[in-house]
Parts: C-alpha cells; structure tokens; sequence
C-alpha cells in the first residue's frame, strides 16, 4: 500500500497504580503496541480476557488517558489534544460498544439517538438532520418510523444497529468496533457482519475490530494482531495469521476454537495453566511459564517481533527459527 | 462416536407450558418439546435465546422459573415422571442422580460460604457423611477436576476463584455424589476459548471414566461438533431436528438447522 494510514498507533502504553495493601505495584494493561490502519481497511485486535486489547480502543479513542506513546489520525496527534480541541477528532474517529443495551440513552428516542452526534459535529439545519437520520436509518436496514422508539422497544440486533448508525451519522473515517457482536445470537450476528462489510465497501471507512471471536475475525479483517498480557505477540494478514500461525499462543488459541469439521484431526496446542496476574511480571516471554515449546532462554529476555515473511512478525524466535528452515 | 447407546435415561414427551401473563393467559414458550437422551449418551440440546432450552433442562430438575405454567407434557427420568413428584422426592434425586452445571459459575457459588463447604454440603446432604469423610470426598473431587492445590482451594471463597476454576469447582460440586445424568448448561459461555477447550477436554475425560449420561445445553454448535453423539435442534419452544450428531450436522434436514451451521460459521460472508 503507497498511501498513507489513516490512523497510526505507535508504542502506545497504559499503566495502573495498583496501592494499597504493602508497596506500590504497577499493572501494565497494554505495553508498546504499534500498528497501523489505512483507509478502507480492517485491523483486528485479538486476544483473550486481560490481554489489553479493549484497553487499546479505549485508549486510542482517548476514553481512557494512555501513559505514553503516539496516536496519529489523520495527520492529527490525537495524543496531544487538549481537553477543548479533543472533541473534534470524534467527526473522524468513532466507536461502537460491545454492549447496546448499557451504550443506549434509555431515555433517548432513536432519532434523538441519532440526532445527538449530528447536532454536535454537523452544521445541519433542523430538516436536513431529519433527512440524514432517515438515510442513516436506511442505511442500517431499519425502517424509518423506528425514529420514534426507545431503546427497551429495540432487540438486541436493532439496538446494535442503532449504535452502527449513531457511529456513521458524522461519516468518520475510522470505526473502533469493540466486540460488536459478543452480545449477540450467531444468525443476528451474520446480519451485522454482512452489514458492516456493505459500509465499508460504500463508503471506505476503516475499522479497528477489537474481538475474541476468531469467526468473524476471519471473515472481515485484512491484517490481525494478536495479544497476550498487554504485548503484540503476532501480527500478520489475516491469511498469514489464520494459515501459517507461528506463535505458540495464537496456535493455541486457534486450535482452541470448536469447529464443525467431522473427519479433520485437530492437534491442540495446549497451554499449561491459566494466564498469570499482570501486575509485576518476570522478565522474559510472557508466555513462557505455560508454553509448551518454551526453552530456558525465552524466561531471560523478552523477545521482539521477529520477521518471518511479508508482513508477518510473531514474538517467538522457537518458532520463528523453526518456520523459516522449513 | 455414536453406536450402542442404552435405554432411554431422560425422556421429555410433548412439553408446553409458558409464562402466566396478568390477566391469567398464558404465553406459550414450549411447544411440544419431545426428545430422548439414552443411558450413556452425550446429548447436546442447542439453539439460540429464546428457543426454550434452558428452560426444559430446568423443567428436568423441577426448578422452573416463577410463575412458569406447564400446560402439557411429561419428563421421564428412569422411568419416572418428575413433574408428578413432590418437592421432598424430587430433592432426594436432584444433586444425586441428576446433577446440573450453570453458566455463570461465580454467580451459581453462594458468595459467603467456602468452595469447599459447598462442595462437602452436596454429599452430606445425599449420603449422610461425616464431617471428616466428607472433606476427604470434596478434596479428591476438587483434585480430579484439576484444580491445583485442591486443599488450599476448600477454605477460599468464590470471589477468589477465575471464571475457569469456578466452572470446575462447580463440576466438583456436581458429580461427587456420582449422578447417572448431568444437565450442562451453557457451561463455557463467558469463559475464554483456551479455558473453553480445558472444560471441555475435562469433561469428556471424567465421562469416559464413569460412564455418565450427559445433556449439554449450548449455543455453540462448534462444541456439538467436537463433543457430542447425539442432538436436539430447538427453536421457538420445540424441537425442530434431533437425531445423531455426525447425520445432523453433516446432512441437516431442516431449513432452520441448515442457517444456523451457516451462520456460525459465517459461511456466506467472503
């Protein structure tokens, strides 16, 4: 790709002062993550429960103040916004929550809903926000009295759609979808991923997918990063990623993930044990206490990203080493 | 995977029932549920919310939600119909022969007492053990269920148990009384695919080693794929498809069956 990201992601980082009870300790929720996202676009973050990854679109929206490192976003260091010029960005950066239910005014109509992100980032008149609510309705493929509902009226999958259309009322750039379909049945779940395809494929909005769901990872992203305790441990096509995994924890989470597929052997990669507390955490591989392959030297240094081909890196030189002789 | 499978163990015949709305009319939520699972089966019942699936396996313990009318229908247990039994024999069978797992372990534990002391609990209350006996009992257990330190675990609560450890604690709680069936609901919904995949191959070892029924309650057909001989398709309170798992699944007769395999696995989005 020769043109520019639309939104660039560089050693960001978020720690947590963790006092009380004995000495000060320091939990590290993401740990110098860097990526990049180009218009039209779909990064996906994966990663289990406490691997940082929510944390990172909290903190590239700035819901959450990151302790250091650098978003960019459209040649704009989000970072370094004040308070007062922060809200502009939100005209090219949005976001769509896991939970519909909890993300929805529940005293809001939908057109109020919708109004709200056109009334602070447009200047529409009165008629013409009527206009685009109604398209922006369309668009999501509600039909246009549901303007008049509250959330409760809504099911689970309309509520969703809601939360899609308040995210394109003000045509950003970028989507952060975090876990857009965790709440929802698998056939609704299909109506959503079809839906955000066709908006992208429109109108060439970017999105960032923060999720665990391995299927609808597969299915929408074109690059993945994978994440365990806060680090980037692969990074790759979502081809390179889901085909030739190399890290032993992406094979393990792959491998974990049931599938309906009579007659195909499947080889788990175990892990040993569940993941550790992120607070103080030895040196070395993060992984190294449960993985399988590990060797003493991977509990010394903390391995970086190591190229294997393209624009595939997995933080595993066991791996890596033993992809490339093959 | 499928083959002798023995009698018929739990027997739901035409099962209707719903919610009793204010003016005294009833919402139906079942509709003629009928399926049986057969002595040494591993029975899956899937669907997705809402189409009453929960609900039956409840009904098979006798614990309906409140005001949860039943208008038709029987549950055989060995023969027996549970919902002609009163409260005193259902709760000698519930726990004993019929165990059952929920989804959410943590909110399932009663926060203010030991993991252990809820586990000692179930067998005092089925098989009359002493205090001591029945320590050594839920030890064992919590140790086949892989939890580490099984004897350090007993005294904790379950707020310092992971989502993980509480679903095996649970599972301990479950079979130490040794049930001929047990009912698992949604056992690994919340829980990550990694743990997701331990449960499972836990399960799948302690059955084969104690030749248990089970009836797995799920949404992830994934899971039925990997695990299960037998299943029940359900949707809008009855069951649409059953039959074995391999068959259903590979060569799906109804339509409903056929969308919901598509959908999970996302087949027609590129």
């Amino acid at each position: 790709m020769t043109e520019s990201p639309v939104l660039s992601v560089r050693d960001l980082r978020k720690d947590y002062d963790i006092r009380g009870r004995g000495r000060r300790r320091t939990l590290t929720a993401v740990d110098g993550v860097s990526f990049d996202v180009y218009p039209g676009e779909t990064v996906a973050i994966v990663g289990e429960s406490g691997s940082g990854k929510s944390t990172i679109a909290r903190c590239v929206t700035r819901l959450t103040e990151p302790t250091s490192g650098a978003v960019t976003l459209a040649g704009t260091p989000v970072l370094e916004l004040s308070a007062r010029a922060l809200p502009a960005i939100y005209r090219d950066l949005q976001m769509v929550f896991q939970d519909p239910n909890s993300s929805l005014d529940p005293l809001m109509r939908v057109r109020d809903l919708l109004d709200e992100p056109l009334r602070l980032h447009t200047k529409l008149d009165k008629a013409a926000r009527a206009a685009k609510i109604a398209e922006l309705l369309r668009s999501v493929d509600l039909p246009e009295d549901m303007g008049a509902r509250l959330p409760h009226q809504l099911s689970g999958g309309q509520r969703q759609r809601i939360g899609i259309a308040r995210a394109l009322a003000v045509d950003p750039k970028v989507i952060v979808l975090d876990e857009p379909t965790a709440s929802l049945d698998v056939s609704i779940r299909g109506q959503i991923i079809r839906l955000l395809k066709r908006l992208q494929a429109e109108q060439g909005i970017a999105y960032v997918l923060i999720s665990h769901d391995l299927a609808v990872v597969r299915r929408i992203s074109d690059r993945v990063l994978v994440m365990y305790l806060g680090k980037t441990v692969e990074e790759g096509s979502a081809k390179e990623i889901f085909e030739a995994p190399a890290h032993p924890y992406t094979r393990a989470l792959l491998s974990a993930a049931p599938k309906i597929a009579f007659g195909e052997s499947r080889t788990r990669l175990k892990l040993e044990g569940e993941i550790p507390s992120p607070v103080d955490l030895p040196p070395g591989c993060r992984l190294a206490g449960r993985c399988p392959l590990a060797w003493p030297d991977c509990r010394r240094a903390d391995p970086p990203l190591l190229p294997i081909g393209g624009t595939h890196r997995a933080a595993c030189p066991v791996t890596v080493q033993e992809t490339q002789r093959a | 995977m499928s083959g002798n499978l023995g009698k018929p163990l739990l027997e739901v015949e035409n099962l209707s029932g719903g919610f009793m709305g204010p003016a005294g009319d009833i919402a139906p939520v079942l509709n003629g549920v009928t399926f049986t699972v057969e002595e040494g089966a591993f029975f899956a019942v899937v669907g997705e919310s809402g189409s009453g699936k929960s609900l039956t396996a409840l009904a098979a313990l006798g614990v309906m939600p409140q005001g949860f009318c039943r208008t038709a229908g029987a549950i055989r247990f060995n023969g027996t119909d549970l919902l002609g039994l009163d409260e005193a024999r259902l709760r000698n069978i519930r726990g004993s022969q019929i165990s059952i797992v929920f989804q959410d372990a943590r909110a399932a534990l009663n926060p203010v007492f030991t993991v252990g002391q809820q586990i000692m609990d179930v067998c005092r209350v089925h098989q009359n053990l002493s205090r001591r006996e029945a320590r050594r009992r839920a030890e064992e257990m919590l140790d086949r269920v892989r939890v580490p330190e099984a004897k350090r675990r007993m005294a904790q609560y379950p707020h310092e148990f992971s989502g993980g450890m509480a679903q095996r604690a649970l599972l301990a709680m479950a079979l130490i009384c040794q049930p001929r069936l047990l009912i698992l609901d949604e056992p690994t919904t919340g829980l990550d695919v990694t743990i997701q995949a331990d449960i499972l191959d836990l399960i799948v070892e302690l059955r084969a080693a104690s030749n248990m029924t089970i009836c797995l309650i799920t949404h992830d057909l994934g899971i039925v794929a990997e695990n299960c001989d037998r299943v029940a398709v359900m949707r809008h309170g009855s069951v649409c498809e059953t039959g074995d798992c391999v068959q259903v699944l590979s060569d799906p007769r109804h339509p409903y069956t056929r969308a919901l395999i598509a959908n999970s696995q996302l087949e027609e989005i590129v």
